[in-house]
């Protein structure tokens, strides 16, 4: 048993008397999807945050890689591989397609700080950039200003952003939320592509997502893990049932 | 340096802290309620001990001749509001930067040509004209308790006001979700004027009661909005408390300093270089204690989002 | 939304280096031809209008790439005056000595500074600049061996490598050109590089780039280094300009002209510093030679503009840091 991309041990926060995280206790194995499902205000975002780096927990390990990265920050995390995609999408919106990818490919080539050329004319960044692009299918998009953008090409614009750093992992929060049906089926399919070679942990109301992509499922309720396993196994268990679809199965 | 020395300064500091607070007060609500970088704020404490003395010359009665230039500097503030402050509360940080600093040049300006650039003077009221004896050796001037008094009637009124009334919870509220009150209905527009006029007026009141102890010209808006500034800083943007404490913090710190720092380098000095380096190193301090304070909490002492 | 028309991405630096040159000659022009006809005063104007000019530069380059609105500007060039002043004292007054002597000064003083008011954000960020300026402007003021409040004379113009190049009018105009030319080039070109990336990201929406890898702290610290010792060579003309240094070199009153200055010209443009620094100092000269409160012209065309230009002004001036 090959060791997990993302451990998480015994993960705690609490914000005063809000107690968020619950000594999470979670693995990400290398190439699979996992998903991570729950009720509104179970503690989702915050979780990734904590993974992410952007928010430290009061008590508990990440280990990423192999290597302990609770105390490192998010640019570290970012620079040792890890990708976050954000649930309200988060690129520059000033810039070009393009350049949102050149931005990306520059952090982790450790030479954002000299070379005297054009940073966009650079070839070696506009491949790696293009190759990106081209994965995601958004190579006519390139000149594109990013504002111009609708939400799901923003949300594959993220993921080549993401993709263009050769990440170890994809931190996906919400990618489904805001896009219609038409595009939520074009960005899950676009994730299954993905699927296999970068592992992924997903946060997601949308369940046809869940189920099409996952191959374990960890169910999140009030900052606790409820259960983690194979997507099947997850549907048919009855506290699950109770606590999160007996809510209704989201849009 | 004895005793009645050290209480005569450290008196002197709350005193001077105590403007500050009535400056700051005014300040730190503007910026933390309407995110507002109101730089001209320093021109109403002008405003104040300008019209003040105006009208008490005219008057000759302290009293009248208070109420009618508070009465004239609020007036004042209220146009400047309504004519140029409530377009920029909308406008990004930047613009509003640069507006105020025009209404500053403007202001000061103005003041200059209508009174002239020599400094003038306002005379305290005969009946807190004298001394009390505090203590042995110690001699202190009613004015500055005067000063001192109305700081903490001050103070305890803010307090109860934002504490305790509906106002003071919806400006409260409204610091730090403007977006929320204003879906509750409530007219934020006015909140913003109510706030305004009520930091205008304090710090018109500021500058009419700091009037008899300095000289009135036109560069002291300056300085105090500078000091104003540092005191929002160390204790919090939006927070009333912060600016209490961070004023008589400053306070105390600036006038014992100034005091107080040539001495002491003296004792570990040559008296040649504790001459010229005393007064530099008193003008740093409160700015290294900003710094101090900032390395702590980047947000101020009570800051973080607009708590009170 | 940004109006990106400045920054485009296919041929970013086109529009700003056709800007700057059309802004460098036709200063270079009115030097010539101030010469050409002997006039003295014309040709001291323009020199402190290269200088100022740069000063603005570098302050528009901290606000419209960094995001960076410092209020404490002044007290860069300042230092650089002072560094001047002092060296002279000491007998050093040569250029080769007195540039980088000043350079380091400012970036030092910046590093500091910088290092606590970059972890603060929006309206700390800017009073936090501007205390820090005022705290230079006290100590210079009342350091009395140099001047004290009423300031000094400088001891002489400084040469280059010997040279007495800043002795004439001419000279003192044409080095002012020179080091203009130089820090518009550079800046200008310094946006499309790898690092003007990262800054410009950072600047419109720092969590991505936070999110990207890059740690924004480092990238705004060094511009705003860079920004102060660009200023402090301006500073360092300007105590040879008016051969003389006082602490209302750092007035923060002069931080907000330089401000005045950057968003005249338009805060995403580099050779509209220069612009803006021209014009304001020539309503400051003719506003003076009509009335002792020239104060208070200055001030109503600062409001109004900030009031009438509304919609522009915002579409021109991008997002600052809030």
């Amino acid at each position: 048993m090959s060791e997990a991309i993302l451990s998480l041990r015994d993960l705690d926060k609490s914000f005063g008397a809000l107690h968020v995280t619950r000594k999470v206790t979670l693995d990400v194995a290398p190439g699979e999807v996992h998903a991570l499902i729950g009720p509104n205000g179970a503690g989702k975002t915050t979780l990734i945050s904590q993974i992410a780096g952007s928010l430290r927990p009061d008590s508990g390990r990440v280990i990423f890689a192999g290597e302990d990265v609770t105390h490192l920050d998010a640019p570290s995390r970012a620079q040792r591989g890890l990708a976050r995609v954000f649930q309200i999408s988060n690129v520059v919106d000033s810039f070009t397609v393009l350049a949102n990818v050149v931005l990306s490919a520059l952090a982790t080539e450790t030479t954002a700080w000299w070379g005297w050329g054009v940073a966009m004319k650079d070839p070696g960044l506009r491949e790696r950039a293009f190759y990106a692009l081209d994965q995601v299918g958004l190579v006519e998009r390139a000149p594109d200003q990013a504002a111009d953008l609708s939400y799901g090409e923003r949300r594959a614009l993220e993921l080549a952003m993401g993709l263009v750093q050769n990440p170890r992992l994809f931190l996906l929060d919400e990618p489904m939320a805001g896009t219609g049906r038409e595009e939520s089926r074009r960005l899950t399919e676009l994730l299954r592509t993905l699927k296999g070679r970068t592992p992924m942990l997903l946060i997601e109301h949308d369940m046809s997502t869940v189920f099409a992509l996952a191959d374990r499922v960890t169910v999140l309720v009030d900052g606790a893990v409820a259960i983690t396993g194979a997507p099947d196994v997850v549907r048919a268990d009855r506290i699950v049932r109770e606590a999160y679809l007996g809510e209704g199965e989201a849009a | 340096m004895n005793a009645s020395l050290l209480a005569l300064q450290a008196l002197n500091g709350l005193q001077y802290g105590m403007i500050l607070f009535l400056v700051a007060a005014g300040l730190t609500l503007v910026f933390g309620v309407m995110d507002f970088v109101n730089l001209a704020h320093g021109v109403q404490y002008m405003l104040g001990a300008y019209l003040t003395a105006s009208f008490v010359a005219r008057f000759d009665n302290f009293a009248l001749g208070l109420a009618a230039g508070l009465a004239a500097a609020l007036a004042l503030g209220v146009l400047l509001e309504i004519t140029v402050f409530r377009i920029l509360t909308r406008r990004s940080h930047l613009e509003q930067v640069l507006g105020t600093f025009g209404v500053i040049l403007v202001v000061t300006d103005a003041l200059r040509l209508v009174y002239g650039p020599a400094p003038r003077s306002l005379r305290m009221p005969e009946a807190l004209a004298g001394a009390i004896p505090l203590m042995d050796g110690l001699m202190y001037p009613l004015w500055r308790l005067a000063i001192i008094a109305a700081g903490l009637v001050v103070a305890l009124a803010l307090w109860l006001l934002v504490a305790k009334t509906r106002v003071g919870m919806l400006v409260r509220a409204g610091s730090t979700d403007r977006e929320t009150v204003s879906a509750l209905g409530v007219d934020i527009e006015r909140l913003f004027v109510l706030v305004f006029v009520f930091g205008a007026l304090l710090a018109a009141f500021a500058g009419a009661m700091a009037g008899p102890l300095l000289s009135i010209e036109p560069t002291m808006g300056d300085n105090v909005l500078i000091l104003a500034f540092v005191v929002i800083v160390i204790g919090g943007i939006g927070s009333i408390r912060g600016a209490f404490v961070a004023a008589l913090l400053i306070g105390l710190v600036d006038t014992l300093g100034r005091a107080f720092a040539t001495d002491v380098l003296k004792l570990v000095l040559s008296n040649a270089t504790a001459s010229a380096a005393g007064p530099a190193i008193a003008s740093m301090l409160i700015y290294v204690l900003m710094a101090l304070v900032l390395v702590a909490r980047p947000a101020g002492l009570f800051g973080g989002n607009g708590s009170s | 939304m940004i109006a990106a028309a400045a920054f485009r991405q296919d041929e970013p630096l086109r529009r700003p280096l056709r800007d700057a040159a059309l802004v460098l000659a036709a200063l270079a022009a009115a030097i010539l031809v101030a010469w050409a006809m002997g006039n003295a005063w014309w040709l001291s104007f323009l020199a402190r209008v290269a200088i100022t000019a740069t000063a603005a530069l570098s302050l528009s380059y901290l606000i419209g790439q960094a995001g960076l609105v410092s209020f404490g500007h002044a007290a860069q060039v300042g230092l650089g005056a002072y560094v001047a002043l002092i060296a002279g004292e000491y007998g050093v007054s040569d250029l080769t000595l007195l540039a980088p002597l000043a350079f380091a000064t400012a970036a030092l003083w910046s590093a500091i500074t910088g290092a606590l008011a970059l972890r603060t954000r929006g309206v700390y960020f800017i009073m936090l600049t501007l205390a820090f300026a005022q705290m230079a402007y006290f100590i210079m003021q009342s350091l009395s061996r140099f001047g004290g409040d009423d300031g000094m004379a400088l001891a002489r113009r400084a040469t280059l490598l010997g040279a007495p190049i800043l002795k004439t009018d001419l000279g003192l105009a044409l080095a002012a050109l020179a080091l203009l030319a130089a820090a518009l080039i550079g800046f200008v070109w310094m946006t499309q590089t790898r690092y003007g990336l990262v800054l410009r990201a950072a600047k419109e929406n720092e969590s991505r780039a936070l999110a990207s890898g890059f740690r924004v702290f480092r990238f705004q610290l060094y511009a705003y280094a860079l920004a102060g010792g660009v200023a402090a060579l301006a500073g360092v003309l300007l105590a040879n300009q008016a051969e003389f240094v006082s602490p209302s070199y750092m007035n923060w009153h002069r931080s907000g002209e330089l401000i005045v200055m950057v968003v005249l010209g338009g805060a995403t443009s580099l050779p509209g510093a220069v612009i803006g620094a021209a014009v304001v100092l020539i309503i400051e000269e003719a506003l003076g030679h009509w009335t002792e409160f020239w104060k208070l012209g200055l001030g109503l065309v600062i409001v109004a503009a900030v009031l009438l230009r509304g919609a522009a002004l915002s579409a021109l001036l991008g997002r600052t840091r809030r």
